[in-house]
């Protein structure tokens, strides 16, 4: 949206006001000093770094990650007949996918209600969300577990969406705030007084501005969801493996590098995902509207 | 694959039902919508699926136990299914702990089998977690070694609550490439030689009845004053507190040790890869563990429990899985069995009952030693003197 | 908003408060009776607890500062510096924990293991000799917590640092500021709700960590975090677990108070909202 001049925006009124806001900014963005991008390929080079082992190790023969290299794909072979890890694996991301959309949803809501309600009571929110941080995960399962044994619902799907949501919500909540502490509310004001109705205001001069905050979040609730093995050991229905419960438990035999496969085919597709959305978003000729949207949210 | 499978067990299902059909004279107009998919079902199967012997079709067996420890491998859940008509399904636990964590917390009612270490019988009976076996309904308890079934620690008011499968040690391991003669005694751990090159087993039974055996003293009621100065002792010597077999065996490999306690089945299976790994029992004995099958209190599937214990403790299952070399399989507690190992497979899974007498095998602990032993090892590897 | 504050007490709130009485009762389990004898226990032994406390905070520190002053200059790269694909490059970052964490753990593994790829280039440009390894150290658990809690904090910062408005800064040009003069008294005070926000999300979850100690830092490898999951995975001590948990909470709280305070003296007035 910030950069997107040819975006068409359905209030007129809404358009001036962020136009407004955001021109003096656009001159200054466009300069890409070298400095800054040869470090930021730096913090990726080490970022991949172990991810380029995993890739690695996915195609070596040795079982214990040990060199020399020696080509193979049996570990795609093994992981392609591996139904537990793959039906895991689709588990694992219908509930990350789930969780981080609604932690997403209902976190954007309680940091509003923190910045522009709450006021006075935004420090006691900021310690509990502090402390539901805090808590070791392995503490918050097991007491989330007891109190739903108390109250009879015991383990299930939705115990387990529940517990994973309140787990990665803390985050989303923090980081929104984090944007929106500073946001003034004055463009809002402007384009209420314009006509627009307070919710049209909201979708159309605050939401866009926190809307990177927003999808900073969500991924942070995906990951944090995808990773969290307490929650789902001690929540999930039994029999219902996510992948790090299917991970963290090779404990005996040590885990075989067809996981290693699993990674790699993962990322795989995640960076394909990206790039596949950028190649779109700058195809010029194509659809306007889609390829507005998507550099909406990806610009 | 995964349809495939299902189609599968669904065929199996209905030969099932068609087996009680034809049993019950007056359930004919029931399964007349279910006779033109039978039909194409039989056409999927084999015919050796014989009716008298699936009488457990549609019932679905949950077993309690580690990842990867046999009884997941397909030809175990696959014989069991083809004998039995009936679906497993796996729960995983990463510790002897957390097995019964899941009992406690939902998993009574729920599970029917799993496979605790000796030493937890007796706090799970305590607890009320499991019921007595049916030894009529395991034929295959007799090949099992009678040292094995004699042991107190399977029995509460003279009732048998565990079925031995496999058993195994923690012995002496050694990088073979930096040993000139194998070692024979526990002192290796303590010798200045090998400092910062012990890799030591963070698990306080096993790290306090090691240094037990090594003291000289009774490694099943040590005195704990001696066993801490001596696991202090040995502290500067040890580089890793290794927690799972793959922390060994990536510290072994890389050479960030050299020497110290390991599990046999692991170290056999490093052997057979061809790493340079010695092991050895040595002359103070070792630490040895027996794993056996019980049946969960409230099993909603009590009989099929009992048909999958004397599946997983018969020879048939057993030899398959020692000659598996991808199974992992520690030594089998069947007699029959291990005389029908290859010498390969033995020489692997390190299958050699006469080293069970060299053995103090891990028995019961009340939840105050338990406490005590996990505290100790705790200060121990926090460098508290 | 109402049912996200709702959710909050009910799955948050209420097992805190159990977290709270747990840690009074007599072990084993939870059924035991009010007694507070695990507190005198963990009193009974401050050398071990005290030390594996300070062990953890210093660790969380050390790692939380470590991502600030890496995550910081990324998160301007990616908001000043970047054209149009921002987002791609936040995801980028992200991505690689799609995986097990336990998998990444064990690549820094294979990096940092002797005569790995780390350690032979350290070796190479004269850092290291040979046979030298950072495995099993406590700067492996360091460097690992740094590197799995990086993309927490670019985010955390990166949602800061987009809203400083340029104009601001032409401003501080126009009267006269120099570049460090501006980075230090317009652009670092605005960015410090995104400071905290990073600081709360890394250090928490760093001071409690112990997988990556256990695995990489060898005989320097026990955590409170560690104590923790031990007296519940290895003797069902809940109660002792729960008060421990309830002394790291309160511990991490103190000192996150502590430099929230001052970071408000760094930067007066930076913490509270424009309105």
């Amino acid at each position: 949206m910030a950069t997107t001049t040819e975006a068409p925006t359905a209030h007129p009124g809404a358009d001036t006001a962020l136009d407004a806001a955001d021109a003096p900014r656009r001159s200054v963005r466009r300069r890409g000093r070298p400095g800054w991008l040869a470090w930021l390929w730096l913090v990726l080079g080490i970022v991949y770094t172990p991810v380029a082992v995993v890739i690695v190790l996915s195609f070596n023969a040795s079982r214990y990650g040990t060199l020399p290299f020696q080509p193979t794909t049996q570990w795609y072979a093994a992981l392609a007949s591996n139904d537990a890890l793959i039906a895991a694996t689709g588990r694992s991301i219908v509930l990350s996918t789930t969780v981080a959309l609604a932690a997403a949803l209902l976190g954007t809501a309680l940091a509003l209600w923190i910045v522009r309600v709450a006021q006075r009571g935004a420090t006691v929110f900021t310690v509990l969300l502090t402390t539901a941080i805090t808590v070791p995960w392995l503490i918050l399962a097991v007491a989330m577990l007891l109190v739903a044994n108390a109250v009879g619902l015991g383990r299930g799907l939705g115990l387990l969406f529940l517990g994973s949501l309140a787990v990665a919500l803390p985050y989303v909540v923090l980081v929104v705030v984090a944007r929106l502490q500073g946001l003034g509310t004055e463009l809002e004001d402007a384009a209420r007084s314009l006509g627009a109705r307070p919710i049209t205001a909201f979708r159309l001069v605050t939401l866009p501005l926190i809307a990177k905050a927003v999808l900073g979040g969500t991924l942070l609730a995906f990951v944090i969801t995808f990773n969290n093995f307490p929650i789902h050991f001690f929540l999930a229905p039994f029999g219902y493996n996510t992948l790090p419960m299917e991970i963290y438990t090779f404990v005996l035999s040590g885990y075989d590098p067809d996981i290693n496969a699993l990674a790699t085919v993962l990322i795989g597709v995640a960076v394909t995902v990206g790039l596949v959305l950028l190649a779109v978003a700058r195809r010029r000729g194509g659809d306007r509207t889609a390829a507005a949207g998507i550099e909406e949210v990806w610009g | 694959m995964v349809t495939r499978r299902w189609a599968y067990l669904l065929a199996l299902a209905l030969l099932g039902a068609l087996a009680l059909a034809g049993c019950a004279e007056d359930a004919g107009e029931a399964t007349d919508d279910d006779a033109t998919e039978e039909d194409a079902a039989v056409d999927e199967t084999e015919d050796d699926v014989g009716d008298a012997e699936q009488p457990f079709a549609g019932e679905t067996l949950t077993v309690l136990n580690w990842n990867d420890y046999g009884s997941d491998q397909d030809y175990a859940i696959e014989g069991f299914e083809e004998r039995t008509g009936a679906t497993v399904r796996h729960v995983y636990h990463s510790s002897g702990e957390e097995l019964r964590e899941i009992l406690r917390t939902g998993g009574i009612g729920e599970i029917d089998v799993t496979n605790p270490n000796f030493s937890f019988l007796q706090q799970m009976v305590d607890e009320g977690m499991l019921q007595p076996l049916d030894e009529s309904q395991l034929d295959n308890l007799d090949d099992v070694y009678d040292d094995f079934l004699a042991s107190e620690d399977l029995y509460a008011d003279g009732e048998l609550y565990g079925a031995p499968w496999v058993w195994g040690s923690t012995g002496l391991t050694y990088n073979t490439e930096h040993f000139d003669e194998e070692p024979t005694s526990w002192e290796v751990l303590w010798d200045p030689e090998w400092e910062g090159q012990v890799g030591f087993m963070d698990s306080p039974i096993e790290a306090i009845m090691l240094a037990a055996l090594y003291l000289g003293d009774d490694p099943h009621d040590p005195d704990l004053d001696a066993v801490r100065e001596a696991l202090v002792e040995m502290r500067p010597n040890v580089e890793l507190y290794w927690g799972s077999s793959d922390d060994w065996t990536r510290a072994f490999t890389t050479e960030a040790i050299s020497v110290g306690n390991f599990w046999a089945g692991d170290a056999g299976s490093m052997m057979a890869e061809g790493e340079p790994v010695g092991y050895t029992i040595p002359e103070e004995g070792a630490v040895g563990w027996i794993d056996a099958w019980t049946v969960v209190a409230d099993a909603p599937n009590p009989e099929l429990a009992h048909a999958w214990i004397d599946w997983m403790i018969s020879e048939d299952f057993l030899v398959e899985w020692g000659e598996d070399p991808a199974g992992n399989a520690p030594a089998p507690a069947n007699e029959r069995a291990q005389e029908q190992l290859s010498d390969e497979a033995r020489e692997r899974i390190q299958a050699f009952p006469e080293q069970v007498e060299d053995l103090a095998i891990m028995g019961a602990l009340t939840q105050e030693e338990q406490q005590a032993y996990t505290d100790l090892l705790a200060e121990v590897k926090a460098g508290v003197q | 908003m109402l049912p996200s504050g709702l959710l909050l007490v009910a799955l948050v709130v209420a097992p805190l408060g159990l977290l709270v009485y747990f840690g009074l009762l007599s072990g084993p389990g939870v059924d035991g009776r009010v007694t507070g004898e695990e507190w005198g226990r963990i009193a009974g032994q401050p050398e071990l607890y005290g030390r594996l406390l300070l062990r953890s905070l210093g660790l969380g520190l050390a790692a939380t500062a470590l991502t600030i002053v890496v995550a910081w200059p990324t998160a301007w790269a990616l908001s000043r510096h970047v054209r149009r694909v921002r987002a791609l490059y936040l995801a980028l970052v992200i991505i690689p924990h799609l995986t097990s964490s336990l998998l990444l753990i064990y690549a820094m593994y294979v990096l940092i293991a002797p005569g790995g790829p780390l350690m032979a280039a350290l070796v190479g440009v004269g850092l290291a000799g040979a046979g030298d390894s950072l495995l099993f150290t406590r700067w492996a658990v360091l460097l690992m917590l740094a590197y799995l809690f990086l993309p927490f904090m670019v985010i955390a910062l990166y949602a800061a640092v987009e809203r400083i408005d340029d104009t601001v800064l032409d401003a501080a040009r126009s009267l006269g500021a120099g570049s460090w003069q501006r980075f230090r008294h317009v652009v670092l005070p605005l960015t410090a709700p995104g400071m905290l926000a990073g600081l709360v999300i890394v250090f928490t979850p760093a001071a409690g960590a112990f997988v990556e100690a256990q695995i990489l830092g060898g005989t320097d490898g026990m955590m409170f975090g560690t104590l923790i999951s031990e007296q519940v995975s290895r003797v069902n001590n809940q109660p002792r677990a729960a008060a421990m948990s309830v002394i790291l909470l309160v511990s991490i709280l103190m000192l996150l108070g502590g430099l929230r305070w001052g970071l408000r003296r760094a930067f007066p007035g930076a913490l509270r909202a424009r309105r």
